[in-house]
Formats: C-alpha cells, sequence, structure tokens
C-alpha cells in the first residue's frame, strides 16, 4: 500500500513535470520565434542593422571602417548624454552609455583608446575642432588623422 | 559555412570523447550522448586551444593553430579502431553505462529535433544586438578573429574600460572560430554555435536522465530545461555566456550523477573534461563546475579510489585554467565581482549585514517554475529519500544545487558595495539582481527543477519495465539483480 502510494505520487510528479514542461517549453519555442522574427524585421541601412536607430551614424560607422586601418588604435569624441548626471568624457570614466559600445564594437578591430597611441579620432556626434587630417562625414561626425 | 564549423567543432570533439570513454561512443553510448558530448568537448577543445595559443603569443586567427588542431583531430576521431588501440591507452576495468533505450531516446531525440528547428530556423538573420554582446562578448570574439591577437586595449584594458576583462574565453573563441570558416564577421555563425551548444545540453541531459531515471524523465527533463523562463529566448538566442555556461554545468553534473550511479570510470573522464569547458565560460563557471564534484566528493560512485579520482578531475579543470588565470593576473586583472577590494575583513563585515535581502532577491528573481516547481521537486526528494537505492543520486543532487545557490548567494553578497560612493548598497543590490540574477541563476534552477523527473522518475517502476531494454551483457535475471539506478522494483 505505501509502495502504491509512493509510485502513483511519483507518476503524478512524473506526469506534472511533464505537462509544465511541455507547456513552458511551447512558450518558449514561442518567444524564440517572436525573438527571431523581430530581428529578422530590423531596419537596416546598406545591409548594416541600423542598430543607433539612427541612419546618419549607422552609415558612419561604415565610413570609419573604410578609412581607419584595421590595426590603427582610435580616440572617440562623443557627446555625453544629456539625461545622464556624470558628463564626463568617455576616456575620463564616461557613463555607461550603449551607443559607445555599439560604435566600438562597429569599428573593431580598431581599439578605442585614450592615450597618446590613437592614431586616429572619432568624432561622433561632435564637431571636429580645426587640425590635423579631416575625413568628414557629415558637420558633427568625421574622422580626424592625428 | 556554418553547418561546417559546427561539425568540424563536433568531430574534433567526438575524437576527443573517443580518447576519453576508449571506444567508438557511437557503439557504446549511443547517438544522444555521442552528439550531445562530441558538441560539448568540441567548444571546449576549441575554447582552450584559442586561450592557450593567446596567452602564448600565437596568432588567434583561426587558420593559424585552432582550425589545422581541429582538422587533425577531427580526421583522427574518425580512424579505425586498431589506431586507437595502437596509443596504448590506460585501460578502463568499469564497464559502460551503456543501456539501450531506443523509444525513450527517440522521444528525446525528437524533442531536441524540434526545438532545434525552432532556433535554427531563420537564424541567419541574427545578429549581435545588445549590450553585453557588444561590450562583452562580441568584441572579444572579433578582436580574436579579426586583430588575430589579446590586444592590450581590448583583453587587458591598458587604454579604454573595456568591461570583464577576467572572463574566460571560451564564447570568444567559438565566435572566432565561426568567423574564422566564414572568412568574415559572421553574427549568424556565433549565434549557431551557441544555439548547438543548447541542443548538446539537452541531448546529454535526456540521454543521462533515461538511464538514471527510466523512460520518462528523459523527455520529462529536456522539456523541462527548455522552459525555463528566458532560456530558450531571450538568452539562448544571443551571444551571452550564460546558457553556454548552464550547457557546460548541467551536462557536467548529469555526467557526474552516471558515474556516482552507474560506477563507469568513463564518464568521470569526460565529467572532468566538461569541468573543463565549464570554467572557461565564466566566472561562475568555477563555482557550478566545483559544486558537482564537491558533491561527487561527498557521494561518490562505489567503486576503488572513487575520491581520489574526483579530486584528479578538480585539478585537471584547475590546471586547465592557470595558463588564463597566470596572464590576467600577470596583467593586473581581477574579477570585478570577486577581488582584493571586495574579499578584505573590513568590506565583508560590511556586507553581511545584506546578507539576508540577498536571499529575498534570489527568491523573487529565480528563474524557474515558482512555487509550484519548488514544491514538486522538495516532494520528490521526499519520496525519493525513502527509497534506498535513490538516495545516493538525491544525495547528490541536493548537495550540489545546495552548492551552487550558496556560491552565487555568496557572489552576490561579497560583490556588493562596489559603487556605495555613487549608489546605497541596497539600490545597487537590487540593480545587479535585475540586471543579471535571471540569467546568473540559471543553474541552481535547472538543477532544481530536474528533481522531479530524475527522482520521481526513478520511482515509477511499471511505466519503466515496460519499455526500457537494457543491453544484453548488462541484463540481469532478476530486478534485484540489476543495477540500482535500474532495477525495476525494491
Amino acid at each position: 500500500m505505501k509502495v502504491a502510494l509512493r509510485s502513483g505520487t511519483a507518476a503524478a510528479l512524473v506526469l506534472a513535470a511533464l505537462i509544465a514542461g511541455l507547456v513552458a517549453s511551447i512558450h518558449g519555442a514561442r518567444n524564440a520565434r517572436t525573438e527571431i522574427a523581430t530581428q529578422a524585421a530590423l531596419p537596416r541601412v546598406d545591409g548594416r542593422v541600423d542598430v543607433f536607430h539612427n541612419t546618419e551614424q549607422t552609415r558612419f560607422v561604415q565610413f570609419v571602417v573604410d578609412r581607419v586601418p584595421a590595426h590603427d588604435r582610435v580616440r572617440i569624441v562623443m557627446a555625453p548624454p544629456t539625461q545622464v548626471a556624470d558628463q564626463r568624457t568617455i576616456c575620463g570614466r564616461m557613463p555607461l552609455v550603449a551607443r559607445y559600445w555599439v560604435l566600438v564594437y562597429g569599428i573593431a578591430p580598431r581599439a578605442s583608446v585614450c592615450d597618446s597611441s590613437a592614431r586616429w579620432v572619432v568624432y561622433f556626434g561632435v564637431a571636429p575642432p580645426p587640425g590635423g587630417t579631416v575625413y568628414r562625414f557629415t558637420s558633427n561626425y568625421a574622422v580626424v588623422r592625428l | 559555412m556554418t553547418i561546417i564549423a559546427v561539425v568540424l567543432m563536433a568531430l574534433a570533439g567526438h575524437c576527443v570523447l573517443r580518447l576519453l570513454v576508449r571506444r567508438v561512443p557511437l557503439r557504446a553510448y549511443g547517438v544522444l550522448a555521442t552528439v550531445g558530448l562530441s558538441v560539448l568537448l568540441g567548444a571546449a577543445l576549441i575554447g582552450l586551444v584559442t586561450t592557450y595559443a593567446a596567452v602564448l603569443g600565437l596568432p588567434t586567427r583561426v587558420w593559424s593553430v585552432v582550425g589545422p588542431v581541429v582538422l587533425v583531430l577531427a580526421v583522427f576521431g574518425l580512424l579505425p579502431s586498431r589506431v586507437f588501440a595502437a596509443l596504448r591507452l590506460p585501460p578502463e576495468d568499469s564497464q559502460p553505462a551503456a543501456h539501450h533505450m531506443w523509444l525513450a531516446d527517440g522521444f528525446v531525440g525528437g524533442a531536441i529535433v524540434a526545438l532545434g528547428a525552432v532556433l535554427l530556423t531563420g537564424s541567419s538573420k541574427l545578429v549581435v544586438f545588445s549590450n553585453d554582446e557588444w561590450a562583452i562578448w562580441a568584441i572579444r570574439g572579433r578582436t580574436l578573429s579579426l586583430a588575430g591577437h589579446l590586444d592590450p586595449v581590448v583583453f587587458q584594458g591598458a587604454a579604454a574600460q573595456y568591461q570583464h576583462l577576467d572572463y574566460p574565453l571560451l564564447v570568444p573563441s567559438l565566435i572566432a572560430w565561426g568567423d574564422g570558416i566564414a572568412g568574415h564577421p559572421d553574427d549568424s555563425a556565433a549565434h549557431v554555435l551557441l544555439i548547438v551548444l543548447t541542443l548538446g545540453m539537452l541531448a546529454v541531459v535526456g540521454w543521462a536522465a533515461n538511464r538514471l531515471a527510466g523512460p520518462y524523465a528523459g523527455v520529462c527533463s529536456v522539456l523541462l530545461i527548455a522552459g525555463t523562463p528566458r532560456l530558450l529566448a531571450p538568452y539562448g538566442l544571443r551571444v551571452f555566456a550564460d546558457v553556454p555556461l548552464a550547457a557546460f554545468a548541467v551536462a557536467l553534473l548529469l555526467v557526474l550523477a552516471m558515474w556516482i550511479v552507474h560506477g563507469d570510470g568513463r564518464m568521470l573522464a569526460v565529467a572532468a573534461a566538461l569541468a573543463v569547458g565549464t570554467a572557461a565560460v565564466k566566472d561562475e563557471g568555477v563555482v557550478f563546475a566545483l559544486a558537482g564534484l564537491l558533491a561527487a566528493l561527498v557521494v561518490p560512485a562505489q567503486v576503488r579510489h572513487a575520491r581520489r579520482q574526483v579530486l584528479f578531475a578538480a585539478a585537471t579543470m584547475i590546471a586547465s585554467m592557470l595558463p588564463w588565470l597566470i596572464w590576467t593576473r600577470a596583467h593586473g586583472i581581477e574579477s570585478d565581482l570577486i577581488n582584493s577590494q571586495t574579499l578584505t575583513p573590513h568590506h565583508l563585515r560590511q556586507v553581511a549585514g545584506y546578507s539576508w535581502l540577498v536571499v529575498r532577491l534570489i527568491v523573487r528573481y529565480w528563474p524557474g517554475y515558482g512555487w509550484w516547481g519548488i514544491a514538486g521537486g522538495v516532494l520528490a526528494v521526499v519520496l525519493a529519500v525513502t527509497v534506498p537505492r535513490l538516495r545516493r543520486l538525491t544525495a547528490y543532487l541536493c548537495l550540489a544545487w545546495l552548492i551552487a545557490a550558496v556560491g552565487m548567494w555568496a557572489q552576490y553578497v561579497i560583490s556588493a558595495g562596489r559603487y556605495q560612493n555613487v549608489v546605497p548598497i541596497p539600490v545597487e543590490l537590487r540593480g545587479h539582481f535585475a540586471s543579471s540574477a535571471t540569467r546568473v541563476l540559471l543553474v541552481p534552477s535547472i538543477i532544481a527543477s530536474l528533481a522531479m523527473p530524475l527522482l520521481a522518475g526513478g520511482l515509477v517502476p511499471k511505466l519503466r519495465r515496460s519499455t526500457q531494454r537494457v543491453s544484453q551483457h548488462r541484463q540481469s535475471r532478476t530486478p534485484v539483480e540489476e543495477h540500482p539506478a535500474t532495477a525495476a522494483t525494491e
């Protein structure tokens, strides 16, 4: 009797786990399809996903890649986000800004540095000052060779 | 090209598996174990070879070191048995845990094929699209494949604030592997390689669960894991390390359980290799691997020198980590969470007061099946401890879960207060949990979920006896004489 009760309870548990797993994995599979569909539908600019949600910025990444040799170091100058209290520059210990990492990733393997090893300066949303060899994409997006 | 990357990885892993089990894996352990373990061991191999090449200053582009190694092993693993016999590997006396369970394995295989179809159809459209992908994993993978070395700016933070510099290189290595085979940065290959690890884990879990707890445990375990909230999506579809970490850690725990229950020494060798992979994915991997190995040390297989063998497996894992640890320490790189600042007595005294808050936050963010799942798991444990033949497996699972959960609790407590100059500790802790807990707690959550099929499944004798077929050389004449884990009656 005791063994039968135990076996019955165990069978019920296995059945419950099977149903819970089936329902949850179908839910997970649906989420996966939604995620894949969402990513497939992302807007693209010249074949690249418009990760900045800004055509100009996404095209500028390719502009940098086309001009800066793969193994040169770059320094990134980017306007601090207005909604963040910490207004220090990126190299002075930047606030967590997703678009900085998107840019760094987009131009890899051109590593982002803050010191004098940079051979190029990438002005991202900031007008470059006079001097150096300026490759201008737009007024606020440019690459300067030092 | 992505298919070639996956196949080469799996074939190299197959060679490693064949060397570890000293038999043709397909014949000894069947399709599920062979495919699942080959994929995981192949990924571990690529991660390790890339890491060692990198720290030795060798090129990390695929066709410099890693590719030739993988190619040679992939071909070598397919050579006839007499070639392996010529290697004169040390003999393994124990019998392989080689029960043939065609129907039960077929259900598991069907579930995995269905899940694979869901995850892989349209995977060519997957892109690197979120912060941790850009800032931590993909940037390092792309630097390995495009720069071809451990660029000090990216990997040492020499001149910029790159994040989590201490994280090991298995996931970036796989990204570089996909890029190298494709010949260009390939987001789709990176995603597919990581998805395949998830599927590999499900195959290993289904195979092991069938043999640990009967034919319904396999498919039940696979579905429970696949249904873990956020596991398939979004985490499983992103270039994150958390699901690959769960893949290695959960496979390790189940393979160790196979060794404990069946006493098959080959499984401990495979577990050691999986522990190496687990530790090579992410810092937390060391905790999870040690959770499994410590639990196996307390509840070892009933074979000669069992504890010594577990210690050897743990030593293998630690030795495999040394090159990366030495390289990071030599460049002044520490963990962001557990480091010389957070391990001081002053800091520990300061954060000790938040221990209970961390417990409450773990409960709140637990990525499992809620209270019903926990109640079911507890009931399965209570039922299992009343049966002598299930006590070892129960003790092992409970211990592994406890060590993993306590390890994560300790990590959250110790790492609290890192930004107390900017935000109060409770606020920081809540933010840390909100951003990480549903990923970091995946492994202990999955272990808890598996309690039901693994323990309760072992108590459903009639259902099991009707479908299980045991291979001839293992089959006993009476149920009482069967192996303790598969005996149909008590």
